[in-house]
């Protein structure tokens, strides 16, 4: 193997692969990302051999095609570190020592037999269909924060994907809060319903930050994997298996009280109760109340943590219906405020122990349910 | 390579015969269960026969049926690196960064939960994930409690191979959910029979080897390839007798020596225990065999289940961090004292 390819490119498609490397493992070879030169480009690829594997192709000038494996972190830091020039890689016959060169630096690393790099899963053609890459990545982000994160409930540490003939739902809950997402497609595709690992969806996330094309997402006929196909990169994942909870009836459909605001007021107001809150279980107390004649409607966010003190904000709001007081926990409140790329956004609520509702004004796509923390008043 | 798992079909395992012709049939017949238990004393075969079980599961579904053994994903799989197929035993890895487990002496319970995580996830490359408990004796109570979750609502595509010691020991919920398979030590003849065909030893070398490992094949094979397992054996035999008749000098001398290796070489120590335990079974045995012949009695019948139990009961307080120095004295202390002569029983 000999090719050369530049700095920058390497660099990039390292720090890609290298999300999908697991932190421990008891595989060795997984520590490692394959290198395969053939015409023109080098895939690079690296895989957990669990949840993901990652896949991302740097153009390269081949003098003779091959592959190797090299240990991640040292070829990554290595790379990250060098002058933006063009790198000289060379594999010597059927040796394992790769010898790497850049402006006036030599170096030698020790990689593996590609052959016991465990095989990236083929995703065969089963069904697919195209999206765009900033209304994906709007879903994945708009869900990916609400699924759980201890194993207790396997299938809620994943984004269930429901696929119908005009749109594709993404849905995530913890228990305690429930997010949901959905996308118009206008493409003839099957019905199926899916859990991908919220990880996989967070490093998906990642890797569409740069691209602004289309999307091809494909899973294969044995409904065990998904491939993103992004052009340059591809994420397979393994999906979890299992059927994710009848979330819809977790929507409220009536409320009592309907409390618009603006999103970074409250984002802000947030924020400040939650210092105060982080010594008194990170409750955040909502208490809203109705115009009176000219005066508009008021939320009022406070916080107070004992013997430690307490604070009081105060936001316009158009307060509809009965006067209303509720608490939630403040980190739950701002990862759901966080994800809104709305100015506007409203919380529906009937009493102190029942579900807020938080969506975007006018825009229909997301839903945001969270539970209410109970509290004396 | 073959398709079939029929009667001709050769794990290349020795002595496991009832239990591979038990899987073969349901491997055949297409009825797997979701969970098997293998259980049988240390080094009898279960280990062998979990991972020569996943190769020929993993090999039949990525070769359209065909059993291939010398397949790479065989070879992976021998070596422990095959992404589906998971081997889960003390020290192992698990998700908690603070937790590296070098220094445990259990199955912890974060072992277990990842197990659950991975258990949900499709598998990797082949058709399932199968997880290989070994064994299910090092499980900590709560990851016990933890396995039994999973054990209760088994997700699709997922085997369980569970390896146990002692079967009284282990939960009975656990045993209630799997498909319980006894691995059986080998007689002696046949031990003896397959040491010879296979190693060309000579006949007393092979007598020996059969009768120190009592049958199971895996500890006849650790004593030929290292001939420090033999010499144990030996060595230890050699104080025991030693020691039945010995002062509380001699026996508090022995003591010592065996709890200053505990820090260093904790498994030899409970190897030598162990041998201590066995060699008293062995006095059982003989003793239950010679019913009405004075001559051939070494011991009386209550001296024999003293001892077995004191070693018994010091082999647990070893298990439980008991100061070992004070554990091995008291068991010392405790040991019937009694003249012995050899007769001739122990390498017959």
């Amino acid at each position: 193997m000999r090719l050369s390819c530049q700095q920058e490119q390497l660099h990039r498609g390292l720090s890609a692969v290298a999300r999908a490397i697991p932190a421990r493992t008891t595989l060795p070879i997984t520590q490692h990302i394959l290198f395969d030169a053939s015409g023109d480009n080098v895939l690079l690829s690296a895989t957990d051999a669990e949840t993901i594997a990652i896949t991302y192709s740097i153009p390269a000038e081949i003098d003779e095609p091959g592959s190797i494996t090299m240990p991640s972190r040292l070829v990554s830091d290595f790379v990250a570190t060098l002058p933006s020039e063009t790198i000289l890689l060379s594999l010597a016959g059927r040796a394992k020592q790769v010898s790497l060169s850049c402006a006036r630096n030599t170096a030698s690393i020790g990689g593996l037999d590609p052959e016991d790099f465990p095989p990236i899963p083929p995703v065969d053609n089963a069904a697919s269909l195209t999206l765009d890459s900033d209304r994906l990545r709007k879903a994945i982000n708009q869900t990916v924060f609400a699924a759980a994160t201890d194993d207790s409930r396997p299938v809620l540490t994943g984004v269930n994907i429901e696929i119908s003939s005009d749109e594709i739902c993404f849905a995530a809950a913890d228990g305690f809060r429930l997010s949901v997402h959905t996308m118009d497609i206008q493409q003839d595709v099957e019905s199926r319903s899916v859990i991908i690992p919220a990880r996989a969806l967070g490093e998906l996330s990642r890797l569409l930050t740069e691209t602004s094309g289309d999307v091809v997402m494909t899973f294969n006929s044995s409904g065990t994997q998904v491939q993103f196909d992004l052009g340059h990169a591809k994420l397979v994942a393994q999906l979890i298996q299992g059927s994710f909870p009848n979330y819809n009836q977790l929507i409220p459909s009536d409320s009592a009280t309907h409390t618009e605001f603006s999103v970074s007021e409250l984002i802000r107001e947030t924020r400040i109760a939650s210092i105060f809150a982080r010594d008194g279980s990170g409750i955040v107390r909502l208490v809203g109340s109705p115009g009176e004649g000219n005066a508009p409607g008021r939320l009022e966010i406070t916080a107070r943590a004992d013997e430690v003190g307490d604070n009081e904000g105060e936001i316009d709001a158009i307060v509809e219906g009965e006067p209303t007081q509720i608490a939630f926990n403040g980190r739950y409140l701002l990862d759901a405020l966080q994800v809104m790329d709305t100015d506007r956004a409203v919380i529906d609520t009937s009493s102190p122990s029942s579900p807020g509702i938080i969506r975007p004004v006018a825009d229909e796509s997301f839903v945001h349910v969270v539970m209410p923390m109970f509290v004396q008043w | 390579m073959t398709n079939i798992v029929d009667d001709d079909f050769d794990w290349h395992l020795e002595g496991l015969d009832l239990a591979t012709n038990i899987l073969s049939r349901a491997i055949n017949h297409r009825s797997l269960g979701h969970a098997y238990l293998f259980h049988g004393p240390k080094s009898v075969g279960k280990y062998s026969l979990a991972k020569r079980f996943a190769q020929i599961l993993v090999t039949q579904d990525l070769y359209d049926g065909v059993i291939n053994l010398d397949s790479p994903e065989a070879m992976a799989i021998e070596r422990g690196e095959f992404p589906d197929v998971e081997i889960i035993s003390i020290g192992g890895i698990c998700d908690d960064s603070k937790d590296d487990g070098v220094r445990s002496t259990r199955i912890r319970i974060c072992q277990i939960r990842r197990l659950q995580r991975l258990a949900v996830i499709a598998p990797f490359q082949a058709a399932r994930r199968i997880f290989i408990i070994d064994t299910v004796d090092d499980l900590q109570i709560e990851a016990s409690h933890a396995l039994l979750k999973l054990l209760e609502e088994p997700p699709p595509n997922v085997l369980l191979l569970l390896l146990v010691q002692d079967i009284d020991a282990i939960l009975p919920t656990i045993k209630s959910r799997c498909q319980i398979l006894p691995i059986n030590p080998m007689p002696k003849s046949k031990l003896i029979e397959i040491l010879e065909r296979r190693f060309e030893a000579d006949k007393i070398n092979a007598a020996q080897v059969a009768t120190f490992s009592r049958g199971c094949f895996g500890r006849a094979m650790d004593m030929l390839n290292d001939p420090s397992v033999m010499m144990l054996q030996e060595s230890v035999r050699s104080d025991i007798e030693g020691l039945l008749d010995a002062g509380i000098n001699q026996r508090m001398d022995y003591a010592q020596s065996l709890a200053g290796n505990w820090r260093q070489e904790r498994e030899s120590v409970l190897a030598t225990i162990r041998i201590w335990l066995e060699w008293w079974s062995d006095q059982l045995y003989f003793f239950s065999r010679s019913e009405n012949d004075e001559s051939s009695v070494n011991f009386k019948v209550e001296d024999i289940l003293t001892a077995l139990q004191v070693i018994d009961q010091t082999y647990e307080h070893l298990m439980l961090n008991v100061n070992p120095q004070l554990a091995i004295e008291v068991m010392m202390l405790e040991m019937p004292s009694v003249s012995f002569t050899n007769k001739g029983n122990v390498h017959g």
